[in-house]
Parts: structure tokens; C-alpha cells; sequence
């Protein structure tokens, strides 16, 4: 073969092999092994609402009675003023010595994080009993711990968290109990007679419609509050807040619900904003506030849906000048809210908001204002403040005036406080109750003590008179706070 | 006479070798001895889940593509929830499956329903690339059961691992290689 011949073979076998590669790089649609991620691939079969029929209520028993009335009231979630600070006379002890608070009595709960009220030397818990699958309201005394009776009813559901959650509100005549159902109970404080219930994912909720749920994720968590002799709940679903007569049951007013707001793991405050009381409710899915008072009861006088997180534990917090401080958990972080009011009425605008990283914000417990300053220990995904106990001023809410430190960290930072004058009583996940004194500005930790050998002390505490109550997953106590002579 | 002789000097080159011998075999066994303590036969590397704060460095710094560090679940402590935030992002409106709503970046986590309203949570170790998203979401919000470990079949247990050299840490060390995992347990009271 001559050479010329050769090279056009090869030439030629060249050009074939180009033209080949490149057709199929032109045509050839290129794929990879895609697998869609589509909703339903976990198998989760359509749900269905829950048909059991639960007589609220339904059991009582007596198991002692009182034996002394004390003075001192922890009347309903975060106090008788929502604010979490104790204004009761009885002085303090400033600093405890290596033995810590005394422990004045103990007793063994259901799993869970609902937390206790006081009133007229009665303690009350929505305890959860698993050996009877009952919601169990538990009085107790507060002086002895002895148990005095118990009003319950089956409800059987699944344990996602621990069960119970929420802390009654109670009133000379009144007390209110949620759920983690939803079931409301109204019952006598002192004798524990039943007067009404509403089962309010029953009464609320919309069947079919994904949004017509009543009870969140890991249940209910909504404290309920009484506002002279009227319960107010906000259920979502059929309407955004309910006022219930507390003599009869009836329902005084429904707000409607036109944004189609669910219930969230906050509660109800009520807030007085440019002269006008309303009860305050960041709910899933908006923030909205409704008239407490006058001709217009039960109106949505205003709503957002700019601030908007997945979960939110930690209830809003009125910072004053008509501007309101929203929390949301999951790293959602912190918004400020502000109100404004004219002839038209209200409206209400999301002036800044920040991730839980970039200032202050709160996983479950709602911060405390104290002169114009909010206290907070800072959530996991707080950056380098993570864990830390921390205060901001209300006109700066990203940059803090004051850390614990990072020496300083608490739990998983999703741990109780509460105050009393300047003492703020700081109890951890795992059960260590630090005891600060508080400045203007700045804390001093004056003493710590293991009160719990605790996993999940999320409950909020309880001051009345001398006592501290707290609690872990399991267990309540009661310490002796105060100064001794 | 010469026998005695004979004796006496094989004696005495007895002695000078046994001394010889005494002063080389230490000498000898030296460098024998410090090679054994240096060898990293019977260690292997291994991330403590306790000290581990999800830097995300366990991905890009490992000599590996994909990285040797994958996810794994404590079932133990995982608390089977419908909302797993180590499984949703931040955010997601809808607590299913889609896409969008997972925070996991390459779809390595599987969410399998139970039964109302439990789920459970397996990881895809081909998929995983061991970047940590889900351990920091479900450590900062839920029972920290998800944590990375060093995976074996896939570690080449480099003399000098790359990852423990730049953990901030300080949370990966050798291991023994008869217990080549730190896995992490429910807290016991």
C-alpha cells in the first residue's frame, strides 16, 4: 500500500471517528440517574380524623384535703401581670450554700412539660397519666405536696415529646384546663366540680381541609387564659379566637378566621397598644391581634403574615411605642412588629426581623422585660452566643448589652426562667437551677445548685410566696426560696 | 594444661559476648520498639459524636470524594417525629417528602411512615456526603440522634487524617480498630 493511500485511510477513519463522536455529543440527550423527590414517597396514607368520642371530664376522685391555705399565687402562665416576674412581698434568700434550696416536697408525673398554677394554697397540673391514658387534672397542696383530688378523662394518643403541656388558669372561681388534644375543661378550683368542656378540635376544626386542623405538631400547647370571668381561646380553624363565658360556657364572641390562622405552641397576652386593650395571639401562619374590650369584643382589629415561622413556642412579648417582639423557634428567629393606629384603625407592619443567629430570640421560653431590657437564653443555633443567658435593649434587638459568657452556657438553652425583684431563677434542660442577680444590664450568678437529675426540664416555673415549683420530664418539686434569718 | 587453657578462654569470650549482646540488644531493639509504638496497625480514625459541632468540614476536607464520614441514626434516641428537623428544613409549610422541604442537599435521608405520627429515618450512605445539615438540625432541635461516624469500607485511615487535622473541634482521634465506632446511646438517669 502506498503511502498516500495509507494516510487518506487513516485521514479518513480519523474523520469517520470525529464525526461519529460529535454527532452523538450533538443528539444524544444527556440523563443522569434523577430520582424525583415527590410528596408521599414515606407512604404516609391520607389522615383521618381522630373519631374517638372523649367524655371531658368524665372522672373524679378525692384523695385528701387541704391542710393549710397559703398565701402567694402563680394564677396562670407567666404570672398574674404575663410578665413571668414574681411581685409577691416575701423576701428571698440572695445566695444558697452548698446543700442548695431546701426541697420542701417531690412527687412523680407523666412524661411531659406541662407546668403548675397556684391559687389559695392549691397547686394545679393537666398531668398525663399513661397507666390510665387520661389527661389528669391534679390539685395538689401546696404546702405538703399531698395529692387532694383529680378531675380526668381518657383520651388515648400517641407519646411524641412527652404528653402534657400546658399550665391552667385559674381564678378565685374559675379554673380552664387545654388539652394536648384541644379538650377544655372549666371546673371549680376548690372542689373540682365540672362546669362546662369544649372539645374544640370537634367545635373548630374543618375536616378535609389541611389547615383546618386545631391541634399543632407535638399537640397542644396554648396556655388558656380567663380575662374577667371569659376564657379566651384561639383555636384556629372555624374562628382565629373564642371568648367563653366562664359561668355558663356560652360562647360570648368568635373572630373569624378569614386567613385560615392555626393554632400554634404559644398562648393569648393581652396587650394594651395605642389606648386599645386586645389579646395578641402569634398563631402559625400570621400574627394577629383582637379586640378585649367595648362594643367591638372579639374584632380582628389587625393581622400579618410577614412574620410566619414553622413552629413558634415562645409568645409575643409588647416592647412599648406600639411595637411588639415575635418569636419563632426552629432558628426562625426574632421580629419587630409594629402597630400603628388612625382613623381606619390598625395596621400591622414586620419593621425588622432576624434569624435566631443574627440577635435575640428564644426555642420555647418567652424572654422578660425588665427596664426596657429583654432577657433570653439564647437557643442552640444562636451562633456564639448558643446557650448563653443574654440581654438586649427593646430599641436594639441584634446586638446584646450583656452575655453570660461562653463559660457560661445552659442546657440545650431551652430551659426555664423566671424573676422575682432581682433574682432570676435560670433552671436547665438537664436540672441545674442557677440563681442570678440582676442589674440594670448585667447579671451576677450568685449560686447554682443540681436540683434534678433531669433530662428535658422544659416546663415553666412557678413562684408563690416562699415556694419554687419546677419540674423535669417526670418529676415536681417544690423548694423552700426563701431568706432564711 | 592446654584444655584448661581452651576452657578458661572460652569463658572469658563467653562473658565478652554475653556483654556485647547486652549493650546491642537494647541498641538493636530500639528502633524495633519505637516503629511498634508508632504504627498505626490496630487504630483506626473516628469522629466522637459528643465533641462533634456539625462544622460541615467533614466534607470538603476528607481525602475522599465522596467524603469517608456519613450520617448515621441512633434509633434508641430518635424520637420518630413527623416534624424531624433533621429531615425538614427550616421553614417547610408541608411535612412530607417533597423536595423543597428537605434539608438534607442530596436526598440521602429516607422517611418511611409507621404508623400516625411517627416516622422512621434511614440514611442513604451512597447518597450522603457527610455534610452535616441534618446532625445540626436535629442536635440543635430534637433528640441529636443523627451524628456522623468514620465509615471503614470506605476510610483508607490515612496516617494523618486530613479531616481531624482541621476539625475545630477537636472531635476526631484514633480509635482501636476492634472497636472502630463511637455510637451514640440514650442518656440514662
Amino acid at each position: 500500500m502506498s503511502s498516500l493511500s495509507r494516510n487518506t485511510l487513516l485521514m479518513g477513519s480519523a474523520v469517520v471517528i470525529f464525526a461519529t463522536v460529535f454527532s452523538w455529543w450533538i443528539f444524544a440527550v444527556p440523563s443522569y440517574d434523577v430520582i424525583a423527590r415527590l410528596p408521599g414517597m414515606d407512604n404516609r396514607p391520607p389522615q383521618k380524623q381522630i373519631s374517638d368520642s372523649i367524655f371531658i371530664g368524665e372522672f373524679f376522685d378525692t384523695v385528701n384535703t387541704l391542710d393549710e391555705i397559703l398565701p402567694g399565687s402563680w394564677p396562670r402562665f407567666r404570672g398574674a401581670d404575663f410578665d413571668n416576674i414574681s411581685k409577691d412581698p416575701t423576701p428571698l434568700a440572695e445566695k444558697w450554700d452548698t446543700s442548695g434550696p431546701p426541697v420542701v416536697w417531690q412527687t412523680t408525673l407523666g412524661e411531659g412539660y406541662a407546668g403548675p398554677a397556684i391559687h389559695n394554697g392549691r397547686l394545679y397540673i393537666l398531668d398525663y397519666n399513661e397507666r390510665r391514658k387520661a389527661d389528669m387534672l391534679r390539685c395538689f397542696s401546696l404546702k405538703s405536696g399531698k395529692e387532694l383530688w383529680r378531675r380526668w378523662y381518657n383520651v388515648e394518643f400517641k407519646r411524641n415529646h412527652g404528653y402534657s403541656r400546658t399550665i391552667p388558669a385559674v381564678t378565685d372561681k374559675y379554673l380552664v384546663t387545654v388539652g394536648p388534644r384541644s379538650h377544655v375543661m372549666c371546673i371549680d378550683p376548690v372542689d373540682g366540680r365540672l362546669f362546662w368542656t369544649i372539645d374544640l378540635e370537634r367545635e373548630y376544626g374543618i375536616p378535609g381541609k389541611a389547615k383546618g386542623k386545631i391541634t399543632p405538631e407535638f399537640y397542644s400547647g396554648q396556655c388558656p387564659l380567663i380575662d374577667n370571668d371569659i376564657a379566651i381561646f384561639a383555636p384556629g380553624g372555624k374562628a382565629l379566637m373564642i371568648g367563653v363565658d366562664c359561668a355558663t360556657g356560652n360562647v360570648l364572641w368568635k373572630t373569624p378566621n378569614p386567613d385560615s390562622l392555626r393554632m400554634s405552641h404559644t398562648s393569648v397576652m393581652p396587650m394594651t397598644i395605642h389606648g386599645k386593650k386586645m389579646y395578641v395571639y402569634a398563631a402559625l401562619g400570621g400574627v394577629c391581634g383582637v379586640s378585649a374590650e367595648g362594643d367591638d369584643r372579639g374584632k380582628l382589629l389587625w393581622s400579618t403574615k410577614e412574620w410566619s415561622p414553622s413552629i413558634t413556642v415562645a409568645s409575643p412579648v409588647y416592647l412599648g411605642n406600639g411595637e411588639i417582639a415575635a418569636f419563632g423557634s426552629y432558628g426562625a428567629g426574632t421580629a419587630r412588629i409594629a402597630i400603628t393606629r388612625d382613623g381606619s384603625g390598625f395596621r400591622a407592619v414586620v419593621k425588622e426581623q432576624h434569624k435566631s443567629s443574627g440577635g435575640i430570640a428564644s426555642e420555647q421560653h418567652t424572654p422578660i422585660l425588665i427596664d426596657n431590657h429583654l432577657w433570653a437564653v439564647m437557643p442552640e443555633n444562636a451562633g456564639a452566643l448558643k446557650r448563653q443567658l443574654a440581654c438586649y435593649s427593646i430599641s436594639n434587638l441584634i446586638t446584646p448589652v450583656w452575655s453570660s459568657g461562653k463559660e457560661s452556657r445552659f442546657g440545650k438553652g431551652m430551659g426555664p426562667f423566671i424573676l422575682s425583684d432581682k433574682q432570676l431563677y435560670l433552671l436547665d434542660d438537664e436540672g441545674t437551677l442557677y440563681l442570678f442577680n440582676i442589674e440594670k444590664t448585667s447579671a451576677t450568678l450568685v449560686s447554682s445548685h443540681k436540683i434534678l437529675a433531669a433530662i428535658e426540664a422544659w416546663s415553666p416555673m412557678a413562684i408563690a410566696g416562699k415556694y419554687l415549683v419546677m419540674r423535669d420530664s417526670h418529676n415536681m418539686i417544690c423548694l423552700d426560696i426563701s431568706k432564711k434569718d | 594444661m592446654s584444655e584448661n587453657g581452651n576452657k578458661a578462654e572460652s569463658r572469658r569470650a563467653f562473658v565478652k559476648t554475653a556483654g556485647r549482646l547486652l549493650i546491642a540488644a537494647p541498641v538493636l531493639a530500639l528502633p524495633v520498639i519505637l516503629a511498634r509504638k508508632t504504627d498505626v496497625k490496630g487504630y483506626v480514625w473516628q469522629i466522637d459524636p459528643y465533641k462533634c459541632t456539625s462544622c460541615e468540614l467533614c466534607k470538603s476536607s476528607c481525602v475522599m470524594t465522596p467524603s469517608a464520614v456519613k450520617c448515621m441514626n441512633a434509633f434508641p434516641m430518635c424520637g420518630y417525629c413527623d416534624f424531624c428537623p433533621g429531615y425538614l428544613r427550616q421553614g417547610a409549610k408541608t411535612y412530607n417528602t417533597a423536595a423543597e422541604n428537605q434539608l438534607c442537599p442530596v436526598g440521602a435521608i429516607k422517611r418511611k411512615f409507621i404508623e400516625e405520627p411517627y416516622f422512621e429515618y434511614t440514611i442513604d450512605e451512597k447518597l450522603c456526603d457527610g455534610c452535616s445539615k441534618c446532625v445540626k438540625g436535629c442536635y440543635d432541635f430534637g433528640n441529636g440522634s443523627l451524628y456522623i461516624q468514620i465509615m471503614h469500607n470506605l476510610c483508607v485511615n490515612c496516617n494523618q487524617c486530613a479531616i481531624a487535622r482541621v476539625c475545630p473541634s477537636d472531635a476526631i482521634s484514633r480509635v482501636p480498630a476492634t472497636d472502630p465506632y463511637i455510637v451514640k446511646e440514650l442518656k440514662k438517669l
